[in-house]
């Protein structure tokens, strides 16, 4: 893991604690939404907001939905931030 | 104020949370609020009771995603001391679960409907078909479908307008060729407007997305990617307002706004700069911001709120402006209580309810000293604290945003209440003037008009069977469909009285109704505003029953009295009125008057015409 994606997915972590309100959620890259109880549709819209927010980054209409797991959302943030 | 309400819900403290809870506004950080959401469904459901007595069931019906909008509604809701029970449509499915009575929406039994409709959902004419026809088309569609809500579920109805949009392809033309989508839907907002069915209210969503913003208002990728159709950070003004409007469906509204005078209703302190020294009116900036916000003030008199004053001067300073400073828009007589006094403004809150005769929950304070706000704070927690700006350009908007005083429709009543507070000190007068009781009724020289339930008073009369609940025998609530259907059914009494006496008009203030069948006229609803009690009201309702009976051979009149928390004051109205107690159960008691064997022996000293 490299320095970048290891931050992000710590800073990711803290989103999903505060979102979740469940300090005890561990994010690995291979964390889908399957794996996190309460990560619906809506949860997703909430969530959306706060990595914008927090990465200061803007995604694109589909971009997020695509991603399939916290690894794949991690990259796209990657992308964003040094683009 | 989110660490703060985690902390309380950690230690369980759910008491210090729901006061946190109860204090959000639609400004707080979205976050905030989602998470102050969130937490009423980890709070027991009596401690939510214990601090939003209402209870009530409200289903949205979503043409578009209602996910993130329930929970804030329910929140805003809870703010106003409604506690909310919500069903969310399946996506989509708002006309087909009304049609079809869907059996979960049925089940549910909703006390309130909110359909939550977007202009995106519109389609827009095909080329060559009348646009004008379009829109009362879409509009019938839509009243059509509010209209069988409210009556296949029994309930008020709240539906969103449709908001005009940002794009414009139409450029310049889109405020006037029909064919844009702008004037589509303003034509439709205009037809449904026009047409609503009885019970049926308006969500101004078209003001609202105006106000905060249209290009704020509209998320493309929200709609596109979830069908979400306003952006999030503008759904907790959408939920407050549309909780303000479900507030007044259920008699939460705030019904008196109680002013401060110096720098509150003018510039400068009348007891010091005096009569020429006040800023108030045209010529001076802010002279003419008091006058603005007495303007708003006056227009929330003509509708129906209580104003009264609380200030701390001598009486005859506070009263000069009223009675000689000619840019005053408010009258002396526009004030339904006014207390000039030195006593701390608790007190004189205390006493405009008592003798307004409402609770110090339906009581709004502004005043622009803080420490006068904090000290009605501290002492009357009852009673909501406008959190009023420095600047007086700012009054009108801090008093409009806090959506206090929502209506869901003026009557005549509404707009003379403030007249009538008014005219009762008058007749207090003429009570001590007078030798006795019946002096006092002989020299307020009464006059009714009598007459039964018709178009033209529906209603007034619906809405006193629906907020009455002290002198009222049944608390039976129906519906203005179902008042409206007793005007013409050949077995229904109804008979309703407008009181006026020397000092003014009452209004509506009585409605009896009743069902004859086999001989027997069994009364269903007897019931009157409390501003007429003792005044014999209800001894020439008697009167006009007994008469309708002997007209039509009916030997006998059957009454029911429900007891209930509120209207222990009518406990013996049928015993006073000469009836005899028939029978008694759990849920009540009934009461019989034979026609033929009994007189009225009461009188009243009404005239009726």
């Amino acid at each position: 893991m490299s320095e970048s994606t290891a931050a992000h997915l710590a800073k990711l972590q803290d989103i999903f604690h505060d979102l979740f309100d469940d300090d005890g959620i561990v994010l690995t890259p291979e964390t889908s939404a399957k794996d996190v109880p309460g990560w619906d549709s809506l949860k997703n819209i909430k969530l959306i907001v706060r990595i914008e927010k927090a990465f200061n980054v803007k995604f694109g209409t589909g971009e997020v939905v695509a991603a399939k797991n916290v690894g794949e959302l991690i990259g796209l943030i990657d992308k964003k931030t040094r683009g | 104020m989110k660490s703060e309400l985690k902390e309380s819900m950690k230690r369980r403290d759910f008491g210090r949370a729901l006061e946190l809870i109860a204090r959000v506004r639609p400004d707080d950080d979205l976050e905030y609020l989602e998470y102050a959401a969130d937490r009423l469904d980890e709070i027991p459901v009596d401690q939510l009771s214990a601090r939003a007595a209402t209870h009530k069931r409200l289903a949205i019906m979503g043409a578009a995603t209602t996910h993130f909008l329930a929970p804030l509604i329910r929140l805003f809701a809870f703010r106003r001391g409604l506690l909310l029970d919500v069903y969310e449509s399946d996506f989509g499915l708002y006309e087909q679960e009304i049609w079809s009575e869907a059996p979960a929406l049925k089940a549910f039994a909703p006390d309130v409907i909110h359909f939550h409709l977007s202009s995106r959902i519109l389609t827009m004419p095909a080329p060559g078909e009348d646009p004008a026809a379009a829109a009362q088309a879409a509009a019938r569609r839509h009243l059509a479908l509010y209209a069988a809500a409210a009556e296949r579920f029994g309930c008020p109805i709240i539906a969103n307008n449709f908001e005009t949009v940002v794009e414009r392809p139409y450029a310049s033309l889109d405020a006037v060729s029909p064919a844009s989508r702008n004037s589509l839907i303003r034509a439709i907002n205009a037809a449904v407007a026009a047409g609503l069915p009885a019970r049926v209210h308006v969500h101004d969503v078209e003001h609202l997305s105006a106000v905060l913003g249209k290009k704020r208002w509209f998320d493309a990728r929200a709609w596109n990617e979830s069908k979400i159709a306003l952006g999030l950070d503008c759904h907790p003004h959408y939920a407050d307002r549309l909780a303000a409007t479900i507030g007044a469906a259920f008699g939460r509204s705030k019904k008196c706004l109680v002013l401060d005078l110096d720098n509150t209703l003018w510039g400068g302190v009348i007891g010091d700069d005096g009569l020429h020294g006040i800023k108030l009116g045209q010529g001076q900036p802010e002279g003419e911001a008091f006058e603005q916000f007495q303007t708003y003030v006056k227009a929330l008199k003509e509708r129906g709120v209580l104003l009264a004053v609380a200030s701390k001067n001598e009486p005859e300073n506070a009263l000069a402006p009223f009675r000689e400073h000619r840019d005053m828009v408010l009258k002396e007589s526009d004030i339904a209580s006014f207390v000039a006094s030195w006593e701390p403004k608790d007190g004189s809150i205390r006493t405009i309810a008592r003798r307004l005769n409402i609770g110090l929950d339906a009581i709004v304070f502004f005043d622009d000293n803080p420490a006068e706000r904090q000290i009605v704070a501290a002492n009357l927690p009852e009673v909501t604290v406008i959190d009023v700006p420095e600047d007086p350009s700012l009054y009108v908007q801090a008093l409009d945003d806090a959506n206090l005083f929502d209506t869901l429709g003026v009557t005549h009543e509404d707009q003379i209440r403030g007249d009538f507070f008014q005219q009762n000190l008058a007749r207090e007068e003429l009570v001590a003037s007078s030798g006795s009781y019946d002096d006092f009724l002989r020299n307020l020289e009464m006059r009714a008009v009598a007459e039964p339930v018709h178009a033209g008073n529906v209603g007034r009369v619906s809405q006193l069977i629906n907020k009455t609940n002290q002198f009222n025998l049944t608390t039976l609530r129906m519906s203005e469909a179902e008042v409206q259907a007793l005007v013409d059914a050949p077995d229904a009494y109804t008979s309703t009285v407008r009181l006026d006496d020397r000092f003014g008009s009452n209004g509506l203030i009585s409605v009896v109704i009743g069902r004859s069948e086999a001989g027997t006229l069994t009364i269903t609803n007897w019931l009157m505003s409390c501003r007429v009690l003792k005044r014999g009201v209800e001894v020439l309702e008697m009167e006009r029953l007994l008469k309708h009976c002997r007209e039509r051979g009916l030997g006998a009149v059957i009454g029911r009295y429900l007891p209930t928390e509120k209207n222990k004051l009518v406990a013996n109205h049928y015993a006073d009125l000469g009836f005899v107690e028939v029978a008694a159960d759990g849920a009540g008691s009934t009461w019989r008057f034979d026609v033929a064997e009994r007189n009225l022996e009461l009188k009243h000293f009404i005239g009726v015409s």
